[in-house]
């Protein structure tokens, strides 16, 4: 009788773990199985790009266990040009200091101390410039569209937004510069807090409208199909 | 202005360790001014580069990437390059 009651156990243990299993694997998609776009791009391997697919050894402070990053989104380079440009003549302008005497006044060791000065100065500028572009990202996961702002190292602001509380989203790309390179900007507007999201200056914004549009048709079907985690 | 001028000479002679030179007061006068400048700029790099190494904690607490330690790491160097810039500013200036 024993043995029978474990068989029971056992086998009730096993049907409810398959069916749980099969509810989770219900429950979210792979995202490749209902997106085209996801399915056309490559997973990307450059920590540095503007545009990560799928980038790998990433995690922001909010994510969920379940949840995963599809896109990861910062300015695209070209946008950095000024301030690369300022530090490339930053460079270069200790060299005429000598030409110009507009040091003279001073002694010799406080010359190379001016000089020493304004390269820390161009150190500190162009590290604060890069760390701003580097963290200034945007974050698109199949459950999130995530907004991350750091503003001159000392502000953070950080909003989301769920897939299901957009409710438009549009791509602007401007100038010259932007529809040769293919870059602009993402405007997602939302029914949440936050009414507007921009995602700046990002490379490929109809590549990006595109996948939000995809993300938000598969969370209408989940909710429909009756889903929804 | 001729009385002045002499004056001038003696009292930048006592804070300036060479001899005293013909220079022009207002020379000696930029002088220090830069040399007090140096010194608080460099003051204030250290600072900046303290506050640079928490805000690179907050960033990387805030996006986690494989970059992450590298630019931590950095900034660490830098603080203490920032260091021995503001304490050669004070002693060799």
């Amino acid at each position: 009788m024993s043995d029978e009651a474990n068989h029971d156990k056992e086998l009730r243990r096993f049907v409810t773990s398959s069916a749980s299993e099969e509810v989770a694997s219900r429950v979210r998609r792979d995202v490749t199985e209902y997106s085209e776009v996801m399915r056309s791009l490559e997973k990307s391997q450059s920590p540095l790009s503007a545009f990560c697919v799928k980038p790998s050894n990433l995690y922001f402070a909010t994510q969920d266990s379940s949840e995963k990053v599809l896109l990861l989104l910062r300015k695209h380079p070209v946008t950095q040009l000024p301030w690369v440009l300022l530090a490339a003549i930053g460079l270069i302008i200790p060299l005429f200091w000598d030409l110009g005497s507009f040091l003279g006044f001073l002694p010799a060791e406080h010359q190379a101390a001016a000089v020493v000065a304004w390269y820390v100065a161009l150190i500190v500028f162009v590290f604060e410039q890069f760390l701003s572009w580097y963290y200034n990202v945007n974050i698109i996961t199949d459950e999130r569209v995530i907004d991350i702002d750091f503003h001159s190292l000392i502000y953070r602001n950080i909003s989301s937004t769920k897939l299901a509380k957009i409710e438009d989203v549009t791509a602007t790309t401007h100038g010259v510069l932007g529809t040769i390179i293919n870059y602009g900007t993402v405007t997602v507007q939302t029914a949440g807090e936050k009414r507007e999201f921009e995602f700046e200056n990002v490379p490929a914004p109809n590549t990006i409208v595109q996948l939000l549009n995809e993300l938000l048709q598969e969370e209408e079907l989940e909710q429909l199909e009756g889903r929804v985690a | 202005m001729s009385l002045l001028t002499p004056m001038l000479q003696l009292s930048f002679s006592t804070f300036t360790t060479g001899p005293v030179s013909s220079e022009l007061p207002v020379d000696s006068l930029l002088v220090w001014a830069f040399r007090i400048t140096f010194i608080l700029l460099s003051l204030m790099l250290v600072i900046f580069s303290f506050v640079v190494i928490r805000q690179i904690k907050v960033m990387n607490e805030t996006v986690t990437t494989v970059l992450g330690p590298i630019f931590r790491i950095i900034s660490i160097a830098f603080f203490c390059v920032s260091i021995l810039i503001a304490l050669a500013a004070v002693t060799s200036l």
